[in-house]
């Protein structure tokens, strides 16, 4: 416990029988610590004092009345203070809508892709690769034993890439595969085999 | 009867429609309001206001009183939290409006505080407890003017009773310092 700790308690009677009498012991040999201890006492007792302190009577008598006015009275500050939070609530729950519409959004593209992986068969498969491939003879794209994920990842990059080619034509995702431009499949293919080779 | 035990007899009887009653409560309680919020805001005009906030507060919301404790710990509650409310106002206007804290002080004592001599040693207290952090000074004010116990500190304003001493500690020591510098 430091010095200040020990003064603050004994002034707070805060120090048990022992720790007390060793204090008063050491304040009278400690010019210090006496001096100490009477900054902290007239902290004490300038508060004390203070407790005293009384409020002028006519200022006192003139509180309920006041209050009584008020509760006449409709409390503006009260309903722009509603006014405020509704409209704080309003603006999150737009903002909340917006955010979770896009996240939605893209789940579901993702999980429209997966399924229409899983929709394919092995033969399936293999044709959308070779198309995919058929628009460039420059790359060939490994087609046998590529896993469902492998292939959804493919084609999620695929959308990604074209994604603003179909905004703007609003071009659906199976005409994706047979009206990319010759531009587009090539980039297709860049953005394919520097991610997946 | 104790204390306690009438508020709860005015309680009861301000909620069945006695506002006689209310008037009683609001008398026994405006003068402690209004000096909590005078230490935590350091400005008359605040204080004032919090406890017209207070009255109106405890008139909507007598109901919801429980009788679980004493009425006034309830009613402190409501204060402390209204000066806590008032002091985080007053700060986001300051920030907004570009105003310093040195912007001129309400003290106005001079036709509401009766003991004339002491008016002086209570703006330089009141100077000394606006220098000290919110949650240090809300401590020191309950445990030296308020009176509270620890425990019953905590239970007002959710703090743990370690916490609290670690601040009335600091706020202690600060004051001394601040008289100190103010005799030097």
């Amino acid at each position: 416990m430091t010095t200040d700790e020990r003064i603050i308690k004994y002034i707070e009677n805060e120090l048990t029988s022992e720790e007390r009498i060793a204090f008063e012991s050491n304040l009278g040999n400690s010019l210090e610590l006496k001096e100490e201890f009477e900054k902290y006492l007239r902290v004490k007792n300038e508060t004390d004092e203070l407790n005293k302190l009384k409020l002028d009577s006519i200022y006192l008598d003139s509180i309920i009345p006041e209050f009584r006015n008020k509760l006449k009275t409709p409390q503006s500050v009260s309903i722009k203070r509603d006014l405020g939070y509704a409209f704080g609530v309003m603006l999150v729950f737009i903002i909340s809508i917006a955010v979770l519409n896009n996240f939605l959004k893209d789940e579901s593209e993702i999980t429209e892709i997966e399924e229409f992986t899983q929709s394919l068969n092995e033969n399936q498969k293999i044709e959308l690769l070779e198309e995919i491939n058929l628009e460039s003879n420059d790359y060939n794209i490994v087609s046998e034993n590529i896993s469902g994920k492998k292939l959804v990842d493919i084609l999620i990059t695929d959308i990604e890439i074209n994604n603003e080619v179909a905004e703007a034509y609003d071009i659906g995702y199976n005409e994706l595969m047979t009206d990319l431009s010759q531009q587009d499949i090539e980039k297709v293919y860049s953005e394919i085999l520097n991610k997946n080779f | 009867m104790n204390v306690k035990t009438d508020d709860f007899e005015l309680v009861r009887n301000f909620l069945s429609g006695n506002e006689q009653s209310f008037n009683i409560l609001a008398r026994r309680y405006q003068e402690r309001i209004y000096w909590h919020a005078r230490r935590m805001l350091a400005d008359h005009d605040d204080a004032h206001e919090i406890v017209q906030q207070v009255l109106l507060v405890m008139h909507s919301k007598l109901n919801t009183f429980s009788f679980n404790s004493a009425l006034y710990t309830w009613i402190y509650k409501i204060t402390a939290t209204r000066c806590l409310n008032l002091l985080k106002k007053k700060k986001l206007q300051r920030i907004f409006t570009f105003s310093s804290d040195d912007a001129v002080e309400n003290f106005g004592y001079e036709n509401i505080i009766e003991n004339i001599e002491a008016k002086e040693r209570f703006t330089r207290m009141e100077k000394y407890l606006k220098s000290l952090p919110v949650k240090q000074r809300q401590v020191f004010i309950m445990r030296n003017y308020d009176e509270f116990s620890y425990e019953e500190i905590s239970n007002i304003t959710g703090k743990s009773i370690g916490a609290l001493k670690a601040n009335y500690f600091h706020a202690f020591k600060k004051m001394k310092e601040l008289m100190e510098k103010n005799d030097d």
